[in-house]
């Protein structure tokens, strides 16, 4: 059974991206909801839009990765203070995928941070209203800053011939960006900043327009720089995130979870900060006790995850003849040949090759636990 | 009428179920909205159909998407005085109170139903934003002793003028004769609930929120068994009569940038006895004076049809500048007028003031008008 459906019918509050026009005109088919904002999910199919990410290079309207702004004598002190991972090796210029933590170290939002000034940085968020979490610490801790959801729209620019796209339109500066690393730029004075990151582990830029009304022209700019290319206008490809065992907030994890929960995510616990950070205390305790249950790969048997057979449902786990966990996410990877996904299960079922059964809507599904991530473990194609 | 923008919306697994999912879908309903996370209906057959059914008879709503933030533990009531501008200094265990969560610069976190369920023990009933996120926040150097969660409580509505027949029905006299903004603890054929006085209405109603989400099939089929005698239907949430009625719609109405000093209507929601964090920005603010306002306004030309697709610009003349925006606006039938919301310079937002409003159709004339619509004194609901 395939994932059900209805008619949408666009209301006010429901913010529209710049690009949304765009997005209409390029074929774009339905739009899901994150962080109250319409987000681009369906132009043709998803395995089209797959190998176009692949092979040449991709546009993506994710505007809805809504951008706290903090900025104030106190901004670093309080972003450094609702994050795990240590910023003070963090440079101006830099940026990091942070992982914002609650007192009980539960995740609060999982978003890319940009430091663009010493007091000055973005926290580009996946889908929570982390901004209230800010201004709540700011107000508890008596801090000195400004925190406010800034004007700004992000597109993703994915894929091998992204290096060519970006450096037509800004040059060699912003082309040769490091991994994890953004500059200020301007595109014909249309006002951007631009960084070496992306939801895909292809090599990839996201390009933050600060004039949003200039999404029109900046959208069909980058078209245009990647016509010779073949450039494609597609949605957020799920296969090719899990492939890179990149998590979707709200659905693979949620504020119940902590890093050390989630596999791949341990690393960025870093426990040994001398600054103390908010969730350090739980965080540390439950590293001593262990946790008691996983977020870990997947390989799901069965018919390819497309059309049909596509995730419609948290999928229920059982092993040994009991229900034990839940799917949240799962593919079919065109390259692979095989359903990805990952699962929460218990710690004692948590080990590679260990068999689980997913029983899907359609029917039984034999189901292995796998390493994350599924290609690439060190980021070389990113990086590259 | 130009219509809305709509189009084929695919269901995923990080889009909430409520526990009534299923029998909405066999209840008719055919279009859904995204709140808290989360797919609330939005329409079964046809609003102007809803809404007179809702006036007349009784109606029966999912809500779950009014996550609640539950706080409990020694200092609970500390913290919840601390989030809200309502002084609950005299608010008693199973007494509810209409309690916006404030920011540290005075705007609206959310505007949540408070319930005190015990003496340490609150819910806020959210309207569309994880103000839990706020309370962790918060919470993480005040130094106070409360737990906070999402507990398992997924609300319904029912409401209308025979709700009360209903609710005697399902759990007899005292509950049916609840006080206006009071709440019961107990169970339907041991299905945990709460009942409370309350809705999204202005008409007699109650809200049922369901402690397992388990049973909401269970809960769901004896609302509607008991209400069957009184003609009970599901509807969607009636915009219409929330207009009438003055109730806002945070995110759409206003939002995190609006304070209540800005909203016709909830400046009487700050009470000078709290204390709670933005209330200094308030005082400040007070003194000052506001410089816009969300006010009540009567809007001409055709009936309007449901939902806008954007905010509609407003100016004080056809030819003159963009100075607002509508936020809402509908058709009351009863009334035989269009009604809504507008955000409007102080300067304009003086009842009687004209105003024109730029449809996608063309230019509608407005009038700035007192809020509520219908039943300035709530003795309907209060009845």
């Amino acid at each position: 059974m395939a994932s059900e459906t209805f008619t949408f019918y666009i209301q006010p509050w429901y913010r529209k991206s710049p690009y949304f026009e765009a997005t209409k005109r390029h074929g774009c088919r339905s739009w899901g909801l994150y962080n109250h904002m319409l987000l681009p999910t369906l132009y043709e199919d998803p395995v089209t839009e797959y190998w176009a990410l692949l092979r040449d290079v991709t546009v993506w309207d994710v505007s809805v990765e809504r951008c706290v702004e903090i900025t104030g004598p106190d901004a670093f002190e309080l972003t450094n203070l609702i994050t795990c991972r240590d910023l003070t090796a963090c440079a101006v210029g830099q940026c990091k995928y942070v992982l914002l933590t609650a007192a009980d170290g539960g995740i609060v939002n999982d978003p890319v941070l940009l430091r663009l000034g010493e007091d000055h940085l973005w926290l580009a968020l996946a889908d929570s209203d982390a901004l209230l979490y800010a201004a709540g610490v700011a107000a508890g801790r008596g801090l000195d800053v400004t925190i406010r959801e800034a004007d700004v729209a992000p597109m993703q620019v994915q894929g091998p011939k992204s290096k060519d796209v970006v450096r037509t339109l800004f040059g060699d500066r912003i082309a040769d960006l490091r991994y994890y690393w953004c500059a200020e730029a301007d595109l014909d004075g249309i006002p951007v900043v631009v960084s070496r990151t992306g939801w895909t582990g292809e090599v990839g830029y996201e390009i933050y327009l600060r004039d949003t009304a200039r999404g029109d022209d900046l959208f069909e700019a980058v078209l245009q720089a990647g016509e010779p290319h073949g450039i494609r206008v597609i949605a957020p490809s799920e296969a090719r995130r899990i492939e890179a065992g990149i998590f979707n907030y709200g659905s693979d994890m949620r504020v119940e979870d902590t890093p050390l929960h989630v596999s791949g995510l341990e690393r960025f616990v870093e426990l040994g900060q001398e600054q103390d950070f908010i969730g350090k205390a739980a965080l540390a305790k439950l590293a001593e006790s262990g946790v008691d249950r996983k977020l870990v790969g997947i390989e799901i048997g069965g018919d390819p995850m497309i059309d049909e057979g596509a995730l419609n449902d948290f999928w229920p786990v059982h092993a040994n003849g009991e229900r034990v966990g839940r799917v949240t996410a799962g593919a079919w990877s065109p390259r692979l040949e095989r359903n990805v996904g990952y699962a929460w299960v218990p710690i004692s079922l948590g080990a590679e090759r260990t068999a689980l059964e997913v029983h899907s809507s359609a029917g039984l599904r034999d189901a292995t636990v796998e390493r994350l991530p599924f290609v690439d473990p060190n980021k070389e194609i990113p990086k590259g | 009428m130009k219509e809305p923008f709509s189009f084929t919306f695919y269901t995923a697994t990080w889009y909430r179920k409520s526990p009534y999912w299923q029998r909405t879908v066999e209840a008719g309903c055919t279009s859904w909205d995204l709140y808290n996370h989360m797919l609330i209906p939005t329409l079964y057959d046809d609003d102007e159909r809803e809404y007179w059914h809702l006036l007349e008879h009784v109606t029966l709503w999912d809500v779950a998407v009014e996550r609640q933030v539950e706080v409990t533990g020694p200092d609970a009531a500390r913290f919840a005085q601390l989030l809200t501008c309502r002084d609950l200094s005299a608010c008693e265990v199973n007494q509810c109170k209409y309690a916006p969560i404030i920011a540290p610069n005075g705007g609206i976190v959310n505007d949540p139903i408070l319930l005190r369920l015990g003496t340490d023990h609150f819910w806020f009933s959210l309207a569309d934003s994880d103000a839990l996120l706020y309370c962790l926040g918060v919470h993480a150097f005040a130094g106070l002793d409360v737990e906070l969660r999402e507990p398992d409580v997924s609300p319904l509505q029912v409401q209308g003028p025979r709700s009360k027949d209903v609710i005697g029905k399902l759990f007899g006299n005292e509950v049916r004769d609840l006080r206006y903004y009071w709440c019961w603890q107990g169970d339907l054929d041991g299905i945990p609930v709460v009942v409370s006085r309350t809705g999204w209405t202005g008409e007699v109603g109650y809200e049922i929120y369901l402690r397992d989400g388990s049973r909401g099939l269970d809960l769901w089929d004896a609302v509607m068994e008991a209400g069957a005698p009184h003609g009970i239907r599901a509807i969607a949430p009636s915009d219409q009569r929330r207009l009438e009625a003055g109730i806002f719609n945070y995110g759409n109405d206003m939002g995190i940038e609006d304070t209540p000093l800005h909203v016709t209507g909830m400046e009487r929601l700050v009470e000078p006895a709290a204390e709670y964090i933005g209330k200094p920005a308030l005082e400040r603010l007070a003194a000052e004076g506001v410089d816009r306002k969300l006010v009540g306004i009567e809007i001409g030309g055709e009936p309007m049809r449901m939902w806008l697709e954007d905010f509609w610009p407003v100016r004080p003349a056809a030819d003159g500048e963009v100075v607002g925006r509508l936020t809402s606006a509908a058709r009351s039938f009863r009334l035989q007028k269009n009604i809504g919301y507008a955000w409007v310079p102080i300067a304009l937002a003086e009842a009687g003031t004209a105003l024109t409003i730029g449809s996608p159709d063309g230019p509608l004339p407005a009038t700035v008008v007192p809020l509520p619509f219908w039943d300035p004194a709530k003795d309907v609901p209060k009845s």
